[in-house]
């Protein structure tokens, strides 16, 4: 027997199968109009939560893009700022070298002094540099302190040691900055492990160079004095003991090598003159350079205090290597943090632009796709409308009168 | 003659009866619960002396074409369907609440979460610092929204409930008026077919499946029993038992389902109560609501917590220790409204890593204080003694008795903060702790080449915290601290003082010193705004193996999966209702062409049978014809 179908059920059937027809294309409408496939969560979970994540990660790749951007500013600043010290520093280097010309007279070496002073401001005004917010660049964590400051004659290091870490992706950190204190403040003296010096109450006109070390290890970090017996000899005394560990004859020129050291004497040293060798100390750039205008300004009547001029400017003069050095070591590992940041830019990019393209995968319309779809569920309703009112205007009763 | 008259007779007036049926199928054919009807003949005769002969037609019934077996399966169905409709409705709706791609938590996390990112770049710029603060008040906002809009459409449960619980006993008042009149039509004749009444009764159990699941039971007398699954009584034959509602144990602007029974004692029936709107709606509020709180109220005490205890060790520009940045409610507890004595409780969360983020009861038996999980029954062992001085600890929760209870007494304990309570406490941008707490600094003169780490936080909390130490060397293997004592030193290996923690490293000189000291004036530092910007990512929850992101990420999912399979049964429920309905009209539903065709037919032989009466009544004039 054919299976019964009420009237009532064939209007039914017939009114739910055009409802939702027409439904899928209101839905397929709605993706055509707004251009995403993924309306609602539960559209398709899997898909939301991923999505979720990867905007999650979108959102941080713009912001490491934005850190990343922030260290750029301040380490092209500092690149600069050191850049310029170095033209500073090798331009009072030059300045020592001409100060140290016997053709020069007092008035002469006044006028290197006060270039030299000029210099020591353009330094401190760099040391002072600010970045684009308007902090420090070299103090540290204390980036609303003046890093560099005039006091009772001597130019103080405010700051800290602080160093700042920006990330720039999500495993890597960049230094930002550098503390003054490194930079400027703590510049080994001398040849970088000892220094020299003459005695002060030298009556001869000796002159010790910066000497260099051959074994670290049998040097052992001791302070030696030379001390002359006679104007040709002299004995090595080692200061932590006051004993004679050796003694010499005075040749002009001649290596004298102490405990794995070599320095090289020359001019005339006189009985009782003394001549140091010392472990290297931190000494602050500043401080060089108002050394150097001190002993260029201070007027000279005599060969002996010529000497002692000489000798001064020479350790000057090997400060200002060990400063050019220093400052080039800062300079490189600036760079090296700028390329580092500069990659890590593209790698987020390359990362922003995958994540962009899942995204777009799991949330965009595939047009094509979804036109071909809406022209077929109108199709399938139209038909069913069609089909609903042909089957409407069939009934028994038509032919009963 | 006479039989052909009476069998003739009978015929018309079977045949007007069947009209009548036809028409009166027609007529109903639009009427709700109307099953078709149709009429049963059956042939008369009688007994002349051993001679049977036929003597017309009898009507036999009117029957109603009904199947209880196909009617019981559509009530299930129904029953399943508009019980999943409604939760996929709550579903949807929390779901879109949670997972908004530009409201929703994700982004209002993100959101936040970026501002701190960006305090990390350029930590004293006060423009920034309101901008981290504007950022945490809309993240407090939004879960003030979310809670409100949770609550809210707890109301809205609570309110269908109370409408919906109206209509049940409508239904219920209207299944037993109709037991009465089907009864008393059974009464007057066994073999009565009260089709009218039997469709309407059958059609007030299919629309109180509608509302919830019920269980009938014919009597032999024609009434019809109705139960809720559990058993408890809705419609015994003529009396009913009042569907009504209660405030919860717990919460009161919470309401339970309870029958009323005749002798007026209430009967919970709220966890009874499976299938229909009513079942729906009472598991949204468990499944959804519930739940979404929860996790709601998770996710912001991690974020509390964890946000809070970061922002305390670092430093702010006033050059103080930060204070806690946000603030949130203390775990909820709730006593139950049956309780004899005024005990009471009091509840800190001490560890997020351990929180389950469920509801548990604590109970007094008069000797033992108990706790379990409200839904498992689960016990939870304590230990402490749950005085102040030593509170009851379990799963991350601390719990003072501050008032004795009463034995028998319940109070539940809701183990997160409630995520509406969420408020930023920090809010004047200085006070925002970007800065490390603690500055370390290797004297500029050493000699040695050793240098000092950063200071790491063992306890913020030492008074002497921020106090100054200075490290001296007397020696390379010795040092003093603050020019007192002599210490071993030994390259690398941590020294901690005062709360905080250092390492030296490399060779040391005698006069070497370090100093450390309170980082009161690097504004520019960025060591806490870091330290903040990871907590998102760091694992809070699970004992450390779930972090804010995830925990976020998992809730939103589980969500999404819900509402996506509460749509799928939804639809499968759907199309098993066609079919059973289909199935349904197939027996009861009227046909207007087989109704034509019936018309047509009985009109046909209503004419053949009054033609009958017409032969016979030529019959009888030929008859006096003949002997005029």
């Amino acid at each position: 027997m054919a299976f019964r179908v009420s009237t009532n059920q064939l209007f039914a059937q017939n009114l739910q199968s055009i409802m939702r027809q027409q439904q899928q294309s209101i839905e397929t409408q709605q993706q055509l109009s707004t251009g995403k496939k993924l309306i609602r969560p539960d559209d398709d979970p899997l898909a939301a939560v991923r999505l979720l994540g990867i905007e999650r990660n979108l959102d941080k790749i713009q912001q490491y893009q934005r850190n990343a951007d922030a260290a750029n500013m301040r380490l092209n600043l500092e690149e600069e700022a050191l850049q310029s010290s170095i033209n500073v520093v090798q331009r009072v280097r030059d300045l020592a070298l001409q100060g140290i010309n016997g053709a020069n007279d007092n008035s002469s070496r006044l006028l290197i002094a006060q270039e030299v002073e000029q210099q020591l401001k353009n330094l401190l005004q760099l040391a002072n540099s600010k970045d684009g917010n308007g902090d420090y660049l070299f103090s540290g964590f204390q980036g609303e302190t003046k890093p560099f400051v005039l006091n009772a004659g001597k130019i103080d290091y405010q700051g800290d040691q602080g160093q700042r870490l920006i990330k720039v992706s999500a495993t890597l950190m960049l230094e930002d900055s550098d503390s003054g204190d490194a930079v400027f403040m703590a510049i080994e003296q001398g040849n970088g492990k000892f220094f020299t010096e003459a005695g002060a109450t030298n009556t001869g006109t000796g002159l010790i160079d910066e000497g260099v070390i051959k074994d670290p290890v049998l040097w052992g970090q001791e302070a030696f004095t030379i001390q002359f017996t006679s104007d040709t000899t002299y004995d090595v005394i080692q200061d932590s003991t006051a004993a004679v560990i050796s003694s010499g004859t005075y040749n002009e020129g001649s290596l004298i090598s102490i405990n794995g050291t070599e320095v090289t004497l020359t001019g005339e040293p006189r009985n009782a003159d003394t001549f140091h060798i010392k472990p290297s100390r931190s000494e602050s750039i500043f401080d060089t350079m108002q050394s150097l205008q001190n002993t260029l300004q201070d007027p000279k009547s005599n060969d002996v205090e010529i000497a002692d001029m000489i000798n001064k400017i020479n350790h000057s003069i090997s400060s200002f290597d060990r400063t050019i050095e220093t400052f080039n070591e800062f300079r490189t590992s600036v760079g090296i943090r700028l390329n580092e940041a500069e990659r890590q830019k593209e790698a987020n990019i390359n990362a922003d632009y995958d994540l962009q393209g899942l995204q777009s995968d799991l949330k965009d319309v595939d047009y094509a796709e979804a036109i071909t779809q809406f022209n077929r569920q109108l199709v399938a309703l139209q038909a069913a409308q069609q089909s609903f009112t042909k089957m409407q205007g069939i009934s028994l009763f038509n032919y009963i009168n | 003659m006479a039989d052909i008259i009476n069998n003739s007779l009978s015929g018309v007036l079977a045949f007007q009866r069947a009209l009548g049926t036809t028409s009166n199928n027609i007529s109903n054919s639009q009427t709700e619960g109307y099953s078709r009807q149709s009429i049963d003949l059956n042939s008369r005769f009688t007994d002349s002396g051993g001679k049977y002969g036929g003597s017309g037609v009898a009507i036999q019934s009117i029957n109603r074409n009904f199947n209880p077996f196909i009617e019981e399966q559509l009530n299930a169905t129904q029953a399943d369907f508009s019980s999943l409709d409604i939760y996929y409705d709550f579903s949807t709706r929390v779901t879109n609440l949670i997972a908004d791609p530009d409201l929703g938590i994700t982004q209002t996390f993100n959101d936040f979460f970026s501002s701190v990112e960006e305090l990390s770049n350029d930590p004293n710029s006060i423009p920034i610092r309101q901008f981290v603060i504007e950022q945490a008040n809309l993240l407090s906002d939004s879960f003030v929204t979310f809670q409100g809009q949770l609550e809210a459409l707890d109301n809205e449960i609570n309110s269908q409930l109370e409408s919906m619980v109206g209509q049940v006993n409508i239904i219920t008042d209207e299944v037993k008026e109709l037991n009465g009149l089907i009864a008393s039509a059974y009464g007057r004749d066994l073999n009565a077919s009260p089709n009218e009444l039997l469709d309407q009764r059958d059609n007030a159990i299919g629309r109180l499946n509608e509302l919830l699941r019920v269980k009938t039971i014919s009597n032999p007398d024609g009434t019809l029993d109705v139960f809720v699954p559990n058993g408890q009584p809705l419609v015994l034959g003529e009396v009913t038992s009042e569907l009504t509602t209660s405030t919860s144990e717990f919460t009161p602007d919470r309401i339970d389902l309870v029958v009323k029974d005749t002798a007026g004692f209430e009967i919970k029936v709220s966890n009874q109560i499976t299938g229909g709107k009513l079942g729906g709606l009472l598991d949204a509020r468990v499944g959804l609501i519930d739940e979404a709180i929860k996790e709601l109220g998770m996710l912001t005490t991690g974020l509390n917590y964890a946000f809070n205890e970061q922002h305390r060790q670092g430093m702010t520009l006033n050059g103080t220790l930060g204070q806690d940045f946000f603030a949130l409610d203390k775990p909820q507890v709730r006593a139950s409204k049956d309780n004899v004595g005024a005990g009471f409780i009091d509840v800190n969360v001490v560890d997020v890593s351990e929180l389950e983020g469920t509801n548990y009861i604590f109970s007094y038996d008069g000797t033992n204080h108990v706790l379990f999980d409200e839904v498992s029954g689960v016990v939870t062992p304590m230990t402490g003694t749950g005085t102040g001085g030593d509170p009851y600890l379990a799963k991350g929760l601390s719990i003072e008795v501050s008032a004795a209870m009463t034995a028998g007494d319940r109070i539940q304990v809701l183990a997160y903060g409630n995520a509406g309570s969420l408020r930023v406490a920090t809010d004047q941008v200085n006070d925002l702790a970007a800065q490390g707490p603690i500055k370390t600094v290797a004297d500029i003169n050493n000699l040695g080449s050793a240098n000092i780490s950063d200071a790491t936080v063992v306890d913020v909390t030492d008074a002497n915290f921020l106090n100054n130490v200075d490290i001296t060397f007397t020696n390379s293997t010795s040092y003093q601290v603050n020019g007192a004592g002599a210490f071993a030193y030994t390259s690398g290996s941590p020294i901690t003082i005062n709360g905080w923690e250092v390492a030296i490293e490399g060779d040391v000189q005698a006069g070497d010193s370090f100093s450390i000291s309170a980082n009161s004036s690097g504004f520019s530092d960025n060591r806490n705004a870091l330290a903040l910007s990871d907590i998102d990512a760091s694992n809070l929850f699970n004992f450390g193996i779930v972090s804010l992101n995830a925990k976020t990420d998992a809730m939103i999912g589980d969500f999404a999966n819900g509402t996506r399979r509460a749509e799928l049964s939804r639809g499968a429920k759907l199309a098993i209702y066609e079919k059973v309905t289909a199935e349904k009209e197939s027996i009861s539903g009227v046909n207007l062409d087989e109704e034509a065709a019936n018309l047509l037919r009985y009109q046909q032989a209503y004419q053949a049978a009054a033609q009958g009466i017409s032969v016979a009544n030529s019959m009888f004039q030929t008859l006096l014809q003949a002997v005029r």
